[in-house]
Protein backbone atom coordinates (compact mmCIF):
# COMPACT_ATOMS: atom_id res chain seq x y z
CA UNK A 1 0.00 0.00 0.00
CA UNK A 2 1.99 3.14 -1.07
CA UNK A 3 0.32 6.25 0.96
CA UNK A 4 1.03 9.88 -0.95
CA UNK A 5 -0.35 12.92 0.05
CA UNK A 6 -1.33 15.28 -2.25
CA UNK A 7 -1.07 19.57 -2.45
CA UNK A 8 -4.02 19.75 -0.35
CA UNK A 9 -3.35 17.59 2.50
CA UNK A 10 0.12 18.80 2.40
CA UNK A 11 -0.88 22.68 2.92
CA UNK A 12 -2.97 21.85 5.80
CA UNK A 13 -0.32 19.49 7.30
CA UNK A 14 1.51 22.68 6.82
CA UNK A 15 -0.50 24.80 9.17
CA UNK A 16 -1.39 21.86 11.76
CA UNK A 17 -4.71 21.82 10.11
CA UNK A 18 -5.02 18.00 9.97
CA UNK A 19 -6.35 15.49 12.29
CA UNK A 20 -3.96 13.78 14.51
CA UNK A 21 -4.38 10.21 12.27
CA UNK A 22 -3.89 11.93 9.53
CA UNK A 23 -0.97 13.97 11.00
CA UNK A 24 0.81 11.10 11.73
CA UNK A 25 0.69 9.49 8.07
CA UNK A 26 2.12 12.34 6.32
CA UNK A 27 4.56 12.36 8.89
CA UNK A 28 5.43 9.25 8.33
CA UNK A 29 5.23 9.47 4.28
CA UNK A 30 8.01 12.26 5.15
CA UNK A 31 10.33 10.39 6.96
CA UNK A 32 10.53 7.92 4.22
CA UNK A 33 10.55 10.00 1.67
CA UNK A 34 13.27 12.58 2.15
CA UNK A 35 12.50 14.47 -1.33
CA UNK A 36 9.17 15.67 0.13
CA UNK A 37 10.55 16.54 3.08
CA UNK A 38 13.44 18.78 2.23
CA UNK A 39 10.34 20.85 -0.15
CA UNK A 40 8.10 21.13 2.89
CA UNK A 41 11.53 21.81 4.90
CA UNK A 42 12.29 24.54 2.42
CA UNK A 43 8.41 26.36 1.92
CA UNK A 44 8.68 26.28 6.39
CA UNK A 45 11.90 28.18 6.06
CA UNK A 46 10.71 30.21 3.16
CA UNK A 47 7.21 30.94 5.43
CA UNK A 48 9.60 32.38 8.01
CA UNK A 49 10.97 34.67 5.77
CA UNK A 50 7.78 36.08 4.31
CA UNK A 51 7.36 36.89 8.09
CA UNK A 52 9.49 39.48 7.54
CA UNK A 53 7.27 41.38 5.85
CA UNK A 54 5.29 43.37 8.52
CA UNK A 55 1.86 45.17 7.79
CA UNK A 56 2.69 48.74 6.92
CA UNK A 57 1.11 51.35 9.39
CA UNK A 58 -1.91 53.19 8.55
CA UNK A 59 -4.49 55.68 9.72
CA UNK A 60 -7.83 55.03 8.41
CA UNK A 61 -9.80 57.40 6.99
CA UNK A 62 -13.17 58.55 8.08
CA UNK A 63 -16.14 58.00 5.89
CA UNK A 64 -18.96 60.92 6.02
CA UNK A 65 -22.04 60.31 4.92
CA UNK A 66 -24.23 62.74 2.73
CA UNK A 67 -27.20 60.11 2.78
CA UNK A 68 -27.40 56.34 3.37
CA UNK A 69 -25.85 55.92 -0.73
CA UNK A 70 -23.68 58.84 -0.58
CA UNK A 71 -20.00 58.40 0.88
CA UNK A 72 -17.25 60.78 0.77
CA UNK A 73 -14.11 59.39 2.08
CA UNK A 74 -13.15 63.04 3.71
CA UNK A 75 -9.56 64.16 3.08
CA UNK A 76 -9.28 65.73 6.79
CA UNK A 77 -5.42 64.86 6.31
CA UNK A 78 -5.04 66.67 3.29
CA UNK A 79 -7.12 69.63 4.54
CA UNK A 80 -5.44 70.27 8.29
CA UNK A 81 -1.94 70.22 6.02
CA UNK A 82 -3.12 72.90 4.16
CA UNK A 83 -4.50 74.80 7.62
CA UNK A 84 -1.54 74.09 9.37
CA UNK A 85 0.76 75.86 6.29
CA UNK A 86 -1.73 79.04 6.06
CA UNK A 87 -1.84 79.54 9.46
CA UNK A 88 2.03 79.08 10.01
CA UNK A 89 2.41 81.47 7.20
CA UNK A 90 -0.13 84.01 8.94
CA UNK A 91 1.55 83.80 12.07
CA UNK A 92 5.10 84.09 10.75
CA UNK A 93 3.75 87.45 8.51
CA UNK A 94 2.26 88.50 12.47
CA UNK A 95 5.22 88.30 13.83
CA UNK A 96 7.14 90.21 11.35
CA UNK A 97 4.71 92.86 11.54
CA UNK A 98 4.77 92.74 15.43
CA UNK A 99 8.79 92.97 15.27
CA UNK A 100 8.63 95.94 12.91
CA UNK A 101 6.33 97.52 14.67
CA UNK A 102 8.18 97.25 18.15
CA UNK A 103 11.43 98.00 16.76
CA UNK A 104 9.95 100.73 14.71
CA UNK A 105 11.47 100.21 11.35
CA UNK A 106 11.05 102.25 8.86
CA UNK A 107 11.78 101.33 4.88
CA UNK A 108 11.09 104.11 2.21
CA UNK A 109 11.92 103.85 -1.33
CA UNK A 110 13.04 107.23 -2.89
CA UNK A 111 15.10 109.15 -5.99
CA UNK A 112 16.54 104.95 -6.55
CA UNK A 113 17.73 105.16 -2.87
CA UNK A 114 16.16 102.57 -0.61
CA UNK A 115 16.12 103.60 3.31
CA UNK A 116 16.12 101.49 5.81
CA UNK A 117 16.23 102.35 9.35
CA UNK A 118 14.94 101.42 12.94
CA UNK A 119 13.95 104.08 15.28
CA UNK A 120 13.50 107.80 14.69
CA UNK A 121 13.94 108.64 10.97
CA UNK A 122 17.14 111.06 10.43
CA UNK A 123 17.79 112.51 7.78
CA UNK A 124 21.12 111.16 6.08
CA UNK A 125 21.83 112.00 2.73
CA UNK A 126 22.58 109.27 0.89
CA UNK A 127 26.37 109.40 -0.21
CA UNK A 128 28.27 111.62 -2.48
CA UNK A 129 28.90 109.03 -5.33
CA UNK A 130 30.29 112.08 -8.03
CA UNK A 131 34.06 111.29 -7.21
CA UNK A 132 33.47 107.18 -8.07
CA UNK A 133 34.91 107.12 -11.36
CA UNK A 134 37.74 104.64 -13.07
CA UNK A 135 40.41 106.36 -12.36
CA UNK A 136 39.51 107.51 -8.57
CA UNK A 137 38.64 103.42 -8.25
CA UNK A 138 41.90 102.29 -9.84
CA UNK A 139 44.09 104.94 -7.39
CA UNK A 140 42.45 103.72 -4.61
CA UNK A 141 42.94 100.26 -5.38
CA UNK A 142 46.43 101.03 -5.94
CA UNK A 143 46.69 103.00 -2.94
CA UNK A 144 45.18 100.27 -1.16
CA UNK A 145 47.27 97.43 -2.73
CA UNK A 146 50.20 99.53 -1.64
CA UNK A 147 49.54 99.54 1.63
CA UNK A 148 48.75 95.69 1.48
CA UNK A 149 52.33 95.16 -0.11
CA UNK A 150 53.62 97.11 2.35
CA UNK A 151 52.52 95.68 5.51
CA UNK A 152 52.82 92.06 3.64
CA UNK A 153 56.78 92.93 2.68
CA UNK A 154 57.41 94.08 6.44
CA UNK A 155 55.42 90.78 7.83
CA UNK A 156 58.53 88.86 5.56
CA UNK A 157 61.14 90.62 6.37
CA UNK A 158 60.10 90.05 10.17
CA UNK A 159 59.88 85.67 9.06
CA UNK A 160 62.95 86.57 7.59
CA UNK A 161 64.98 87.81 10.08
CA UNK A 162 63.67 85.07 12.59
CA UNK A 163 64.29 82.56 10.10
CA UNK A 164 67.84 83.53 9.91
CA UNK A 165 68.25 83.84 13.57
CA UNK A 166 66.64 80.41 14.11
CA UNK A 167 68.70 79.02 11.33
CA UNK A 168 71.99 80.56 13.18
CA UNK A 169 70.91 79.08 16.78
CA UNK A 170 70.97 75.87 15.13
CA UNK A 171 74.02 75.92 12.97
CA UNK A 172 76.03 76.83 16.61
CA UNK A 173 74.10 74.30 18.16
CA UNK A 174 75.33 71.80 15.20
CA UNK A 175 78.96 73.14 15.29
CA UNK A 176 79.17 72.92 19.12
CA UNK A 177 77.69 69.18 18.81
CA UNK A 178 80.41 68.22 15.98
CA UNK A 179 83.10 69.51 18.20
CA UNK A 180 82.01 67.34 21.07
CA UNK A 181 82.13 64.64 18.89
CA UNK A 182 85.07 64.80 17.49
CA UNK A 183 86.90 65.18 20.48
CA UNK A 184 85.28 61.75 21.68
CA UNK A 185 87.05 60.73 18.15
CA UNK A 186 90.29 61.46 19.14
CA UNK A 187 89.84 59.35 22.81
CA UNK A 188 88.76 56.45 20.59
CA UNK A 189 91.70 56.72 18.01
CA UNK A 190 94.31 56.40 21.30
CA UNK A 191 91.82 53.49 22.81
CA UNK A 192 92.29 51.95 19.61
CA UNK A 193 95.86 51.97 19.32
CA UNK A 194 96.24 51.04 22.68
CA UNK A 195 94.41 48.05 21.78
CA UNK A 196 96.29 47.37 18.72
CA UNK A 197 99.64 47.52 20.60
CA UNK A 198 98.40 45.03 23.12
CA UNK A 199 97.10 42.69 20.67
CA UNK A 200 100.28 43.07 18.43
CA UNK A 201 102.41 42.41 21.63
CA UNK A 202 100.40 39.36 22.71
CA UNK A 203 100.46 37.92 19.34
CA UNK A 204 104.27 37.95 19.57
CA UNK A 205 104.39 36.54 22.82
CA UNK A 206 102.11 33.67 21.63
CA UNK A 207 104.58 33.01 18.48
CA UNK A 208 107.73 32.99 19.84
CA UNK A 209 106.16 30.59 22.46
CA UNK A 210 104.70 28.51 19.62
CA UNK A 211 108.24 28.29 17.77
CA UNK A 212 110.02 27.74 20.97
CA UNK A 213 108.11 24.65 21.39
CA UNK A 214 107.49 23.47 18.20
CA UNK A 215 111.47 23.96 18.18
CA UNK A 216 111.71 21.42 21.45
CA UNK A 217 109.70 19.32 19.43
CA UNK A 218 111.43 18.95 16.33
CA UNK A 219 114.85 18.67 18.57
CA UNK A 220 113.47 15.73 20.35
CA UNK A 221 111.75 14.20 17.26
CA UNK A 222 115.06 14.47 15.46
CA UNK A 223 117.25 12.58 18.36
CA UNK A 224 114.85 10.03 18.42
CA UNK A 225 114.86 9.30 14.71
CA UNK A 226 118.41 9.39 14.67
CA UNK A 227 118.95 6.42 17.67
CA UNK A 228 116.53 4.78 16.34
CA UNK A 229 118.02 5.09 12.40
CA UNK A 230 121.64 4.01 14.08
CA UNK A 231 119.63 0.55 15.85
CA UNK A 232 118.50 0.06 12.17
CA UNK A 233 121.46 0.16 10.69
CA UNK A 234 123.60 -2.12 12.94
CA UNK A 235 120.71 -4.73 13.48
CA UNK A 236 120.76 -4.58 9.46
CA UNK A 237 124.62 -4.80 9.32
CA UNK A 238 124.61 -7.99 11.99
CA UNK A 239 122.19 -9.56 10.08
CA UNK A 240 123.71 -9.20 6.89
CA UNK A 241 126.74 -10.66 8.42
CA UNK A 242 124.75 -13.73 9.74
CA UNK A 243 123.43 -14.01 6.42
CA UNK A 244 127.32 -14.13 5.21
CA UNK A 245 128.16 -16.49 7.90
CA UNK A 246 125.90 -18.81 7.05
CA UNK A 247 126.31 -18.79 3.73
CA UNK A 248 130.25 -19.52 3.96
CA UNK A 249 128.93 -22.30 6.13
CA UNK A 250 127.09 -23.62 3.41
CA UNK A 251 129.56 -22.97 1.07
CA UNK A 252 131.84 -24.93 3.62
CA UNK A 253 129.62 -27.75 3.68
CA UNK A 254 129.26 -28.28 -0.13
CA UNK A 255 132.60 -28.27 -0.94
CA UNK A 256 133.53 -30.68 2.05
CA UNK A 257 130.54 -33.48 0.78
CA UNK A 258 131.26 -32.82 -3.07
CA UNK A 259 135.17 -33.57 -1.83
CA UNK A 260 133.82 -36.64 -0.03
CA UNK A 261 131.81 -37.54 -3.49
CA UNK A 262 135.05 -36.99 -5.69
CA UNK A 263 136.90 -38.97 -3.03
CA UNK A 264 134.17 -41.94 -3.49
CA UNK A 265 133.40 -41.79 -7.15
CA UNK A 266 137.91 -41.61 -7.61
CA UNK A 267 138.00 -44.60 -5.35
CA UNK A 268 135.16 -46.40 -7.18
CA UNK A 269 136.96 -46.04 -10.29
CA UNK A 270 140.36 -47.33 -9.21
CA UNK A 271 138.78 -50.45 -8.09
CA UNK A 272 136.50 -51.28 -10.96
CA UNK A 273 139.91 -49.92 -13.59
CA UNK A 274 141.63 -52.52 -10.94
CA UNK A 275 139.12 -55.40 -11.50
CA UNK A 276 139.11 -55.03 -14.88
CA UNK A 277 143.15 -55.31 -15.62
CA UNK A 278 143.16 -58.24 -13.46
CA UNK A 279 140.60 -59.88 -15.37
CA UNK A 280 142.51 -59.48 -18.60
CA UNK A 281 145.59 -60.66 -17.40
CA UNK B 1 -17.30 31.47 16.67
CA UNK B 2 -13.80 29.97 18.73
CA UNK B 3 -12.10 32.92 19.82
CA UNK B 4 -8.11 31.84 18.24
CA UNK B 5 -6.91 36.01 18.29
CA UNK B 6 -7.28 39.10 19.93
CA UNK B 7 -8.60 39.81 16.70
CA UNK B 8 -11.00 37.16 16.67
CA UNK B 9 -12.54 38.70 20.07
CA UNK B 10 -12.77 41.75 18.59
CA UNK B 11 -14.87 40.78 16.12
CA UNK B 12 -17.00 38.72 18.33
CA UNK B 13 -17.74 41.78 19.44
CA UNK B 14 -18.04 43.40 15.99
CA UNK B 15 -20.88 41.27 15.21
CA UNK B 16 -23.51 43.64 17.42
CA UNK B 17 -21.59 46.45 15.40
CA UNK B 18 -21.77 44.86 11.74
CA UNK B 19 -25.74 44.50 13.01
CA UNK B 20 -25.97 48.44 13.79
CA UNK B 21 -24.21 49.27 10.42
CA UNK B 22 -26.81 47.37 8.66
CA UNK B 23 -29.16 49.36 10.17
CA UNK B 24 -27.41 52.50 8.33
CA UNK B 25 -25.02 53.34 11.86
CA UNK B 26 -22.80 56.22 11.06
CA UNK B 27 -20.76 55.74 14.22
CA UNK B 28 -20.83 51.37 13.92
CA UNK B 29 -19.78 51.76 9.78
CA UNK B 30 -16.88 54.00 10.73
CA UNK B 31 -16.10 51.87 13.76
CA UNK B 32 -16.02 48.97 11.31
CA UNK B 33 -13.61 50.65 9.38
CA UNK B 34 -11.52 51.10 12.23
CA UNK B 35 -11.20 47.83 12.97
CA UNK B 36 -10.41 46.50 9.65
CA UNK B 37 -8.71 48.96 7.36
CA UNK B 38 -5.81 48.39 8.27
CA UNK B 39 -6.05 44.70 7.45
CA UNK B 40 -7.66 45.33 3.87
CA UNK B 41 -4.84 47.78 3.23
CA UNK B 42 -2.31 45.18 4.02
CA UNK B 43 -4.02 42.87 2.23
CA UNK B 44 -4.24 45.06 -1.15
CA UNK B 45 -0.85 46.76 -0.83
CA UNK B 46 0.57 42.73 -1.15
CA UNK B 47 -1.67 42.26 -3.79
CA UNK B 48 -1.17 45.09 -6.02
CA UNK B 49 2.21 46.32 -5.12
CA UNK B 50 1.05 49.94 -4.69
CA UNK B 51 0.50 52.43 -1.70
CA UNK B 52 -1.39 54.75 -3.63
CA UNK B 53 -3.60 51.94 -5.29
CA UNK B 54 -3.64 50.48 -1.73
CA UNK B 55 -5.18 53.32 -0.39
CA UNK B 56 -7.59 54.06 -3.34
CA UNK B 57 -9.04 50.06 -3.44
CA UNK B 58 -8.86 49.86 0.43
CA UNK B 59 -11.76 52.81 0.19
CA UNK B 60 -13.45 51.26 -2.31
CA UNK B 61 -13.58 48.11 -0.72
CA UNK B 62 -15.02 50.40 2.19
CA UNK B 63 -17.49 52.06 0.24
CA UNK B 64 -18.68 49.34 -1.39
CA UNK B 65 -19.06 47.73 2.31
CA UNK B 66 -21.60 50.46 3.51
CA UNK B 67 -23.85 50.09 0.24
CA UNK B 68 -24.09 46.87 0.85
CA UNK B 69 -23.39 45.54 3.99
CA UNK B 70 -27.49 45.48 4.60
CA UNK B 71 -27.79 42.45 2.44
CA UNK B 72 -25.30 40.49 4.35
CA UNK B 73 -27.38 38.00 5.60
CA UNK B 74 -25.30 35.93 7.85
CA UNK B 75 -22.88 38.19 10.44
CA UNK B 76 -20.28 35.86 11.20
CA UNK B 77 -19.62 35.74 7.03
CA UNK B 78 -18.57 39.72 6.85
CA UNK B 79 -14.51 38.77 6.98
CA UNK B 80 -14.75 36.25 3.78
CA UNK B 81 -16.96 38.71 2.31
CA UNK B 82 -15.08 42.11 3.09
CA UNK B 83 -11.96 40.29 1.59
CA UNK B 84 -14.10 39.20 -1.56
CA UNK B 85 -14.73 42.74 -2.29
CA UNK B 86 -10.63 43.82 -2.13
CA UNK B 87 -9.71 40.77 -3.78
CA UNK B 88 -12.73 41.94 -6.74
CA UNK B 89 -11.03 45.08 -6.94
CA UNK B 90 -7.72 44.28 -6.89
CA UNK B 91 -8.39 41.58 -9.99
CA UNK B 92 -10.43 44.52 -10.97
CA UNK B 93 -6.85 46.78 -11.19
CA UNK B 94 -5.17 44.04 -11.97
CA UNK B 95 -7.55 43.76 -15.30
CA UNK B 96 -7.17 47.23 -16.15
CA UNK B 97 -3.37 47.34 -15.61
CA UNK B 98 -2.68 44.54 -18.05
CA UNK B 99 -4.68 46.66 -20.83
CA UNK B 100 -2.63 49.58 -20.04
CA UNK B 101 0.15 47.25 -20.78
CA UNK B 102 1.71 49.00 -17.60
CA UNK B 103 2.48 45.82 -15.67
CA UNK B 104 4.34 46.38 -12.84
CA UNK B 105 6.64 43.95 -11.15
CA UNK B 106 9.04 46.05 -9.16
CA UNK B 107 7.99 48.46 -6.12
CA UNK B 108 8.74 51.76 -7.00
CA UNK B 109 8.84 53.29 -3.31
CA UNK B 110 7.98 56.99 -3.07
CA UNK B 111 9.42 58.51 0.18
CA UNK B 112 7.51 61.63 -0.09
CA UNK B 113 3.74 62.64 0.12
CA UNK B 114 2.40 59.25 1.58
CA UNK B 115 1.10 60.70 5.16
CA UNK B 116 -1.24 57.47 5.76
CA UNK B 117 1.57 55.23 6.05
CA UNK B 118 5.04 55.18 8.30
CA UNK B 119 8.12 52.34 7.82
CA UNK B 120 8.42 49.57 9.93
CA UNK B 121 12.19 50.40 10.81
CA UNK B 122 11.42 54.79 11.79
CA UNK B 123 8.01 53.09 14.30
CA UNK B 124 10.67 51.06 16.23
CA UNK B 125 11.69 53.85 18.38
CA UNK B 126 14.69 53.58 20.60
CA UNK B 127 16.21 50.62 18.50
CA UNK B 128 16.05 52.26 15.29
CA UNK B 129 18.92 51.52 13.07
CA UNK B 130 19.00 53.57 9.92
CA UNK B 131 21.32 50.71 8.04
CA UNK B 132 19.60 47.51 9.48
CA UNK B 133 15.94 49.83 8.80
CA UNK B 134 17.08 49.70 5.10
CA UNK B 135 17.71 46.61 4.51
CA UNK B 136 14.33 45.47 5.98
CA UNK B 137 13.03 47.74 3.47
CA UNK B 138 14.60 46.23 1.05
CA UNK B 139 13.98 42.88 1.87
CA UNK B 140 10.24 44.19 2.11
CA UNK B 141 10.16 45.14 -1.20
CA UNK B 142 11.94 42.23 -2.51
CA UNK B 143 8.73 39.95 -1.15
CA UNK B 144 6.28 42.23 -2.51
CA UNK B 145 7.78 42.24 -6.01
CA UNK B 146 7.79 38.09 -5.74
CA UNK B 147 4.31 38.00 -4.41
CA UNK B 148 3.80 40.34 -7.01
CA UNK B 149 5.19 37.64 -9.54
CA UNK B 150 2.76 34.96 -8.79
CA UNK B 151 -0.06 34.17 -10.52
CA UNK B 152 -3.60 36.32 -9.57
CA UNK B 153 -5.28 33.31 -7.82
CA UNK B 154 -2.43 31.87 -6.14
CA UNK B 155 -1.22 34.89 -4.82
CA UNK B 156 -4.55 35.91 -3.24
CA UNK B 157 -4.61 32.36 -1.31
CA UNK B 158 -0.95 32.74 -0.17
CA UNK B 159 -1.78 36.29 1.28
CA UNK B 160 -5.10 35.92 3.08
CA UNK B 161 -3.24 32.41 4.62
CA UNK B 162 0.20 33.87 5.16
CA UNK B 163 -0.56 37.19 5.96
CA UNK B 164 -3.86 37.83 7.23
CA UNK B 165 -4.27 33.86 8.91
CA UNK B 166 -7.71 33.27 7.28
CA UNK B 167 -8.99 29.51 7.60
CA UNK B 168 -9.43 27.25 4.90
CA UNK B 169 -12.93 27.72 5.28
CA UNK B 170 -12.69 31.41 4.73
CA UNK B 171 -10.63 31.30 2.14
CA UNK B 172 -13.02 29.04 0.26
CA UNK B 173 -15.88 31.26 0.71
CA UNK B 174 -13.67 34.55 -0.01
CA UNK B 175 -12.97 33.18 -3.85
CA UNK B 176 -15.81 30.91 -4.05
CA UNK B 177 -13.93 27.90 -4.67
CA UNK B 178 -14.02 24.54 -3.13
CA UNK B 179 -12.12 24.36 0.65
CA UNK B 180 -9.94 21.59 -1.30
CA UNK B 181 -8.97 23.74 -4.05
CA UNK B 182 -8.13 26.55 -1.71
CA UNK B 183 -5.46 24.46 -0.13
CA UNK B 184 -4.11 23.03 -3.35
CA UNK B 185 -3.47 26.75 -4.40
CA UNK B 186 -1.66 27.59 -1.42
CA UNK B 187 0.22 24.46 -1.60
CA UNK B 188 1.69 25.08 -5.50
CA UNK B 189 1.14 28.96 -4.55
CA UNK B 190 3.76 28.95 -1.98
CA UNK B 191 5.98 26.55 -4.02
CA UNK B 192 5.79 29.05 -6.82
CA UNK B 193 7.18 31.37 -4.82
CA UNK B 194 9.93 29.71 -2.92
CA UNK B 195 11.12 29.55 -6.65
CA UNK B 196 10.58 33.26 -7.58
CA UNK B 197 12.66 33.85 -4.46
CA UNK B 198 15.56 31.15 -4.87
CA UNK B 199 15.34 32.53 -8.68
CA UNK B 200 16.01 36.18 -7.35
CA UNK B 201 18.34 35.16 -4.82
CA UNK B 202 16.43 35.85 -1.81
CA UNK B 203 17.13 32.78 0.32
CA UNK B 204 17.39 32.15 4.36
CA UNK B 205 21.12 32.51 4.08
CA UNK B 206 21.12 35.19 2.38
CA UNK B 207 18.55 37.27 4.33
CA UNK B 208 20.19 36.46 7.56
CA UNK B 209 23.71 37.39 6.01
CA UNK B 210 22.46 41.04 5.86
CA UNK B 211 19.98 41.25 8.19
Amino acid sequence: MSYKPDESILAAYLYGELSKDEQAKVAIYLTEHPDAKRELDEIKSMQKLMGKLKDKEVTEPSFVFENPLVVVVSKHQFLSRIMKLTIGMAASIALLLLVGYFTELHVSFENQTMKLSFGDTKNISPTDTSNVTEDNIKAWMQESLAVNNQSILSKINDVETSLVDKVNTQNSAHSVQLKSMNTSNNIDQTIIDQYVSQLKEENKEIILRLVDVSERNQQQYMTAMMTDFSNYLDQQRTNDLEVIQTSFNNLKDNTEINQIETNELLASIISTVNDDTSGQF
Amino acid sequence: MQADTLLDIAMMHADSLIVNAQKGDEKALNQLVGLWYKRIYNYVLKYCCDQDLATEISQKTFIAMFRNVSKLNDVNRFKPWLYRIATNFCHEEERKKKRNKLVSLTVTRKDDDLPETIDVGEAEGNYFNPERSYQQLELEEALISALGEMKEDQRSVVIMKEYEGLKFKEIAEALDISENTAKTRLYTGLRHLKEILKRNNITKETVYYEL
